[in-house]
Formats: C-alpha cells, structure tokens, sequence
C-alpha cells in the first residue's frame, strides 16, 4: 500500500525503550500497521518478539511490570484493543467456561455486552477460527490444534480492529498449523490488521505482507518477507532461514549409515502395550542400530509418545520385547530403566526443579548412585554439549522455554543412557537453538543411540538416518532416508 | 551463551510484581487471583504425593501457605477458603465446616512470612508450630459443636483413646488429638515451602529477601 | 437429569440454607429430624435422593456410631445417668444416645440440604446466578478456575513423578528416602504454579477481564417471580429462626 492511499494504522507503534527491571527488552521500533496488512515479526530466541506483540496488544504495564518509554496508539477505543493469541493452547484458557462456547463468550461477557450480542459475537468468531463444530465440547478435552482455533475464535469475539498472535503455530502439528495459517489469511483479507510473531519462516514468507526482523531487542531490517527470509546466508543465522532456501544451499542429506555393530541400540519385537485395557500400540517391531539416530513420524495421537513411555516403562506391556544395547528391559522398574534411556519430555517443566542449572543436569546422574563431583562433572560435560555452559548458576525457572528445553536434554544425557529419545525437540527453537539440539544427538551417536519425536521434517532429515512411521499403533513404513524439506 | 539477560524469560518478572502489589494494597491484582486456583490444585496435588508416597502426613495445605507467602494473607486466607469450599463441592459438604481453619492457616502463614519465618528453614518449622496449633485449635470449637467432639477418623479414634486411657475431658481429648497431627503436618508443610521457594526464579527470591513485608 | 436443573440455582441455595439453620437453632430435637426428614426426603423428589442419602449417611452413621462408643467407653459421672445397657465397664446412659441420635439428625440434615446444591446444581450455573446477583467477577472466577484446575492437579502430580522416575528418582524406599523424594517432585508443581499463574493472568487481561466489573452473559439464567417469592421467604424464616436463637441464648445468659 502506499502511503497517500493507506487508511489510518490501527496500531502506532513509536517505543524507544522497553524494561523489565533494568533489563531492555526492545528499543526503538517504530511501526505501523494498517488494515487488511499482515505484519510478520521474526528473530532469534530472545530478541524481543513477545515483548513487541505484548506492548502493540497494550498488554504491557498491566499484568507484565514493564517499563515503557515511548507510545502505542490504538485507531480504535474499545477495551481490550486487540485480540491476542499466544504461543501456548492451554494456558490461555480463562477457564471461566465449561464448554468451547462459553469459553468463547468470555471476552465479549468481559465487555459487558448483552446476551443477544454475545452470542452474535461468539457465533461468528467461532465460524472465523473454524471452531464451531467444536462448540459444546469441553476445552480441556481437546488436542492442541482444536484447543488454538478455539483460542483464536476467543480472542475474535473481542471484535477488535488488531488481532496479534504470537507463535500460534509453535506448539501445532503440520496440518493443524496449515488450518490456523488459513484463518489468519482470511482475517486480513476481511479488514484486521495482523501482527503475526513467528518462527516458522516458511509460513512467514507465505503469509505476511510486510516483516519485520528483531535481533538482539531492536529491529534488524524491515520490509518484503521474501526479500528478508529467502536470504542466503541468513539475514542472521541465529534466526536462519526458510526450509527451501536453507536445503538448497545447505543440503542436508546425510551420507547412508553403515552400520558396523550387531549389538543394536534398541530393539522392539512385537510390542502390544496400553492403559487400562485399551492397547494404544498393535505389535510394534522396529530396531535403532547403534551409532543411528532414528526419527519417529506420524498424526497426533498416532501412538509415537506412547511408544516412548512404553520403552521407557511408564505404559503397561501386555506381548514382546525391548532391548537397549544388549539389556532387556521387561519387568525393569522405571527408576532403573534410566540408566539405560533418557527421554526427554515434551514439556520440561514437568521436571525442573533445582536452584541451579548444574543441579539440575547432575541430578540424573546422583539419583544413579554417582557421586557429587563425579555427577558434578557429567552435568558440565552435558550442559556444554547443548550449549548452556555460561548458565550454570542460573535458575532454571528463569530460563525462557527454549533453552529450558536444552536444560532437560543435557539432563538426560548428563548419566549418559546408551539411548536417548526427544519428543518433539525443535518446538519454538529458533535456527541457533535448533543446530544446539542437533549436536547433541550427533554426540549421543557415539554413545550409543538416539530417537526423535518430530513433526519437524527439516529437522529430521539433517540429524537422522532414517525414519519409520507409526500410525494406529504399528510401524506402518520404514525409510531408510527421510524425505527431507518435502511438505509431509 | 552470549549474555544471560537476554535469556532470562521476561515472565518471571511478574511474580515480583504480585510479591509487592499485594503487600502493599489490599486490592488483588489479576495475578494473584490466578494464582489461587493453581494453589489449590497444589493442595490436592501434594495431597496425592503424599499418599503416593506413602508419608504419614497430608501436605494438603501446601498451595495455600506457598501463596499466603508469595502474595500475602488476603490470598491466603482466599485459597485456603476456597480449597475447601471446592473439597466440599467435589467430595462432602462436611468439608465446609472446616473452612474456617483453612483461612486461619492462609491468614497465620502470610502474617510469618512477613515476619520473615519463611526466609529460613527454622523459621519456617517454628511457624509451623504456630500454625499446627492454631488450625488445632480452631477445628477443636467445629468438631465439638457440629460433629459432637468426634469426626469419623483417626481423630475421632485417638480422642476415644485419650479419654479412656488418660480419662481426659471431651474438649482436652479432642484439642490433643488435633494437635498431634496438625503439630507434625503443618512444620513439615512450611518447611517444604520455604526450600520450594528458595527455588523459584531468582528475582523474586531477592525480592522476598530484600523486603520484610 | 435432577428437577433442580429447571430452577434458579439460588432457590435450592435459600432452601438448603433455611434447612441447615433449622437443623441447628430451630427448637431441638424437632428441628433436626424435621429438617432430616424434608432434606433426604426432597432429595428423592428432587432426583438427586440416591448421592445425597449416600453423602449424608456417610458422615451422620459413623459419627453417631464413633459417638455411642465413646459414651459406651468411657466412663461419665456416677450416680445422675441412667443406663440403658450395663455390661461390666461398659454403659450406655439415655442421655448419650440422645445426644448421638440429634447430632447425628442434624449432621445428616445439614449435609443432605447442602446436597441438593453441590449434586444437584452446576457450580459454574450458581456462580452465574450469583454474579447476576452482583457477585463481583474475581470471586466467580475464583471459585470456578478452581474447580476446573483441580482434575488437572492429579494429572500434574503424575506428569511430574513419571518425568523424575524416569530420571531415576526411587519413590520408593525408607521413609527418609521418601520425605527426600517430596522436593523434586514439589518442585516442578510449584514453578508451574507460579509459571501458569502469569501465563492465566496474562490470559485474562487480553480478554478485557477486570476484577471488579460486573460481566455479561451468553446464556442468562431465567429467574420467575414464584422463585424469587419463594426464596424472600425462606431468607427470612432463616433469619427468624436465628433471630429466636439469639433471643432465647440471650435470655438464658441474662437470669
């Protein structure tokens, strides 16, 4: 749009200076944005991205004690000026509804409306996010793909002019990213100015009209996202660059594995396993070689997180066998199955607890019978492999989610378990974060072997040699290549 | 790691906020009430850990002190009231009687951590003395006049016990069978909130250690 | 499906109410057993009877059996009680089994009255009665994000022993080894708390949600004019009742 013709920005941003404390977040970013425009934001872990969707939201100085030198200007007067999505599908629920509608009606009963207007108001976000099939379910019941359309019908049904989402997709399987990425199209082209904060960079160069790059709290380049995306070498390689760009000039094809060992990394015969007399996994057979890293692909609720507990001894085995480099595993208790796996959860705050980062990545180790120093030393060796070795004395709660991520990888390979298994890793990480993660299973190679949960195919075909995928409970297909950068 | 700043997650900077708004007003910011519910999931939660773990203790007022120490007794007294009023809903309606030895819990263990008991472990088990004797003592007045000087428990039991064995009054019997459970749970409750707390994000530990209210 | 669905949940609430102070300052041992009566007996016209007789007697049953055996046990004044079992050092004094029976009618009164509410009545509809009724938005959203926080806290507890388990924590062991295995497990569940916390808070300010607002509805509760008649009434029978009460410990406390 060019600047005679353009109608009022909705949202006018001119910040000098955000703090939390004396820390800056972000300075001097001056931004605009008009209706039917789809602003995307990138830029590495921590380079203030959440922090510029939150101020152009007004959602700073309220619940979030920041300090703000500079002004946001909303076109609009109604309260809240924007609708806004996060990152996460559960917590932003207010809870104050029992079913999807009334969770959805949360907003517009916030505005005071009246009941006529409401259900006007809900009736048509709903339809906007594609969640009105989902209307008398009740939200803690859902996936986390159903849960973000229900998220973003909520935060429509505020009919604000602004709707800013900030990594909407991060925590999204590929088909259910492809669904909100539709909606958001549709929005813009209906009259709402976006603000869309992402670390997807190929659904940013597919969907936003204009980008802006953050580094280190201020803006890096503004402008066409192709231009700023589609850069090879990256505009910064914290951030890198889109799927597509980055394998043709960066292929990342691994060369076939030869496998030299008949001790296997870890073998599954026959496997039926389940809770409470509902088998999830049919007869799994699948083997990892040691010195490989394997991927585990498949939908959501296909059984590749059960298959993971299962190996791991937290899901019940009703037939067949598991090996882990020689050693059976049957009837081996969870606590002593440690030695041999190290999984990483998908949420790793499930597990956090210590004052220090380093107490954190030794406590594997000690739990196994190490002793202080020696468990003190497998956590050092651990936390420099993923790159955290400047952040001992850290709190891991102080952590952003990313690296609380690597923190849980370093821990489970702080004992060092001839396998380790990482489900869903690259969730959120940026370019920087991702080549940490890699070079963590490129290490658990010699160690023995490694498995990853992922949707995230990129990834996949530059760490792993081969891939099997599992759906309805079996091994459906094994590759021995992985079908990189190919949409799924 | 180039700087640790840029790490550091701009979320904790929140619960500082909470520390300090609530002590100071009255008022309940946005996050303290969301804390409340957590808390009271924390309550079951531990509750649950307890029995799993098989300790002879409840540790079901666990999210209830951990808030009345982060953000003062208002949301104390608010989540033990409502944990119980929730207990209540979900479980027996009996459970309402008790809120009000809930809120003397929520209410004792704000006032100590603005004494500061919380900033060390002995501290925090001398409180728990305090607060033992205090919910004893409050839920001894209930059990009298709504369930008669017995609940259908190992209370109930050990007040029987007392009076036959030391030919105790009925209040005597039932103050000291209260006692002896809450003067064991609630210190080893406090205690784990203190270490708990020590072990949140660091800036809102400085903050508690710097300011006394 | 219970009839309560049908009503303003605030009219079951007036009516436990009036039965609960009946059962404990209206004229004693009248009172209670009626109160018993009405309370059990609605609850089976109401269609919640078979929950609220299992809750009530849960507690009422015991509590008078517990309450007989310490009478039966230990040993109460000489010479004023008489006895309606005497076998060797055990007693059974009239006296006793009165009291039993009336804290037992009004426990149980009590418990099935509150009944008709906590099974009968949807929390999240009362909360919105109450909210029509000027109940300020942060004491709603208190009480229902509780409630729906609560199935989740068992699924945390679970997350978080399966995730140190699988680190190799023993949650088994002595009893030292146990009361040690409490901090990584606590751990986790207090950071999220404080974590979540911000992340609902944050939630709830970009929903436009303001403490002391009076909030809209999407469904409004139907409140016919028989209820709310009906309901004045019993507030002030309730009130009455107590009022009595007042009056007559007063008088007695006087002379």
């Amino acid at each position: 749009m060019t600047g005679a013709l353009s109608p009022e920005p909705v949202v006018s941003l001119r910040l000098d200076r955000i703090q939390y404390g004396a820390h800056t977040a972000l300075h001097d970013v001056v931004l605009d944005v008009r209706p039917g425009e789809i602003v995307g934001v990138a830029g590495h872990v921590g380079a203030g991205k959440t922090t510029l969707a939150l101020a152009a939201a007004g959602l700073l100085g309220g619940a979030v004690p920041a300090r703000i030198t500079g002004t946001v200007r909303f076109s609009a007067r109604g309260w809240p000026p924007a609708s806004f999505v996060f990152a996460s599908p559960w917590t932003q629920l207010t809870e104050l509804g029992g079913t999807v509608e009334e969770e959805v009606a949360v907003g517009p009963e916030n505005q005071g409306l009246t009941s006529g207007i409401i259900r006007a108001r809900v009736d048509g976000a709903m339809g906007a996010a594609g969640a009105s099939p989902l209307a008398t379910r009740v939200p803690r019941t859902l996936s986390g793909g159903e849960m973000q359309r229900v998220a973003l019908a909520s935060a429509l049904a505020l009919d604000a002019p602004l709707v800013v989402l900030d990594e909407p997709t991060a925590q999204l399987d590929p088909s259910s990213a492809r669904r909100i990425a539709a909606s958001i199209r549709a929005l813009a082209a209906s009259g709402r100015a976006i603000i869309l904060v992402e670390q997807n960079l190929d659904l940013l160069a597919e969907l936003a009209s204009r980008v802006v790059v953050l580094a280190d709290g201020a803006p890096l380049a503004t402008g066409d996202p192709r231009a700023l995306l589609e850069r090879w070498p990256p505009l910064d390689a914290r951030l890198g660059t889109t799927t597509a760009v980055a394998e043709r000039n960066a292929p990342t094809y691994r060369a076939p594995l030869v496998v030299t060992d008949d001790a296997p990394g870890l073998v599954i015969e026959g496997l039926v396993a389940g809770y409470a007399g509902r088998d999830v996994l049919l007869g799994v057979d699948t083997v990892v070689p040691r010195g490989a890293v394997c991927a585990w692909l498949g939908e959501n609720g296909a059984g590749k997180t059960t298959l993971a507990r299962a190996v791991v001894g937290l899901v019940p085995t009703h037939a067949g066998t598991m090996r882990v480099a020689g050693a059976v595993l049957d009837g081996l208790p969870v606590e002593l199955r440690a030695r041999l796996v190290g999984l990483v959860f998908q949420d790793p705050s499930r597990q956090l607890f210590a004052r220090r980062v380093i107490d954190e990545a030794a406590f594997g180790p000690r739990a196994l019978g190490e002793s202080r120093t020696g468990a003190l030393a497998m956590a050092r060796e651990a936390l420099a492999i993923v790159g955290l070795e400047g952040l001992h004395q850290v709190n891991p709660g102080d952590l952003v989610p990313q690296l609380q991520r690597r923190l849980a990888i370093a821990a489970a390979m702080a004992a060092r378990p001839p396998l380790l298994i990482l489900d869903e890793p690259t969730a959120g990480q940026d370019a920087a974060g991702r080549a940490w993660i890699v070079r963590a299973l490129e290490q658990q190679r010699s160690r023995g072997a490694g498995v990853v949960i992922t949707h995230d195919l990129t990834f996949a075909g530059r760490v792993c040699d081969f891939a099997v995928t599992i759906a309805r409970g079996r091994v459906s297909l094994s590759r021995s290549d992985v079908p990189f950068g190919a949409a799924d | 790691m180039r700087r640790t700043p840029d790490v550091v997650g701009l979320g904790r900077a929140f619960v500082c906020y909470v520390a300090v708004r609530t002590s100071s007003s009255h008022s309940l910011p946005t996050l303290a009430l969301a804390l409340i519910p957590r808390a009271v999931a924390l309550n079951l939660a531990l509750g649950a850990l307890a029995a799993a773990l098989k300790l002879p203790v409840y540790l079901d007022s666990v999210g209830t002190i951990f808030v009345a120490v982060l953000a003062g007794p208002v949301a104390g007294m608010l989540t033990g009231a409502v944990s119980n009023a929730v207990l209540g809903i979900l479980y027996s309606p009996q459970l309402f009687a008790f809120i009000p030895v809930a809120v003397v819990i929520g209410a004792l263990a704000g006032w100590a951590a603005r004494l500061g008991a919380f900033r060390s472990v002995v501290g925090a088990a001398i409180a728990g003395v305090a607060i033992g004797l205090a919910a004893a003592l409050t839920s001894v007045p209930i059990v009298i006049h709504l369930f008669g000087g017995l609940t259908p428990s190992g209370t109930g039991i050990i007040t029987i016990a007392l009076r036959m064995v030391f030919g105790m009054s009925l209040t005597h019997a039932a103050q000291v069978a209260a006692l002896s459970t809450d003067v064991i749970d609630k210190p080893l409750s406090c205690v784990l909130v203190a270490l708990l707390i020590t072990r949140l994000p660091a800036r809102l530990t400085e903050r508690l250690r710097t300011s006394p209210a | 499906m219970s009839a309560l669905e049908h009503w303003n949940p605030l009219t079951p609430l007036a009516a436990a109410t009036f039965l609960v102070v009946a059962a404990y300052a209206a004229p004693q041992p009248a009172g209670a057993i009626a109160s018993f009566a009405v309370a059990l007996g609605g609850a089976w016209v109401l269609g919640v009877g078979r929950r609220v007789s299992a809750l009530a007697l849960a507690v009422a049953l015991p509590t008078s059996a517990l309450l007989l055996t310490m009478d039966a046990l230990v040993p109460g004044a000489p010479g004023i009680a008489t006895h309606i079992l005497a076998l060797g050092p055990v007693r059974l004094d009239v006296t006793a089994v009165r009291v039993a029976m009336l804290i037992a009618a009004q426990l149980g009164a009590a418990i099935a009255a509150m009944g008709w509410v906590v099974v009968g009545v949807a929390p999240r509809r009362l909360t919105r009665a109450l909210a029509a009724r000027g109940l300020p938005a942060w004491a709603a959203y208190v009480l229902v994000a509780s409630l729906e926080a609560v199935p989740e806290a068992r699924r945390h507890a679970v997350e978080v022993m399966d995730a140190q388990r699988c680190r190799g924590l023993n949650t088994g062991g002595g009893i030292v080894g146990r009361v040690r295995a409490l901090l990584p497990l606590a751990g986790p569940l207090s950071v999220s708390l404080v974590s979540e916390s911000e992340e609902r808070a944050l939630a709830l300010d970009a929903r436009g949600f303001r403490p002391r607002s009076r909030r809209g509805t999407l469904t409004p509760i139907a409140d016919p004019r028989a209820e709310r008649v009906t309901r004045a009434l019993l507030w002030w029978s309730s009130a009455a009742v107590l009022a009595w009460r007042i009056a007559v410990a007063w008088r007695g406390s006087a002379s």
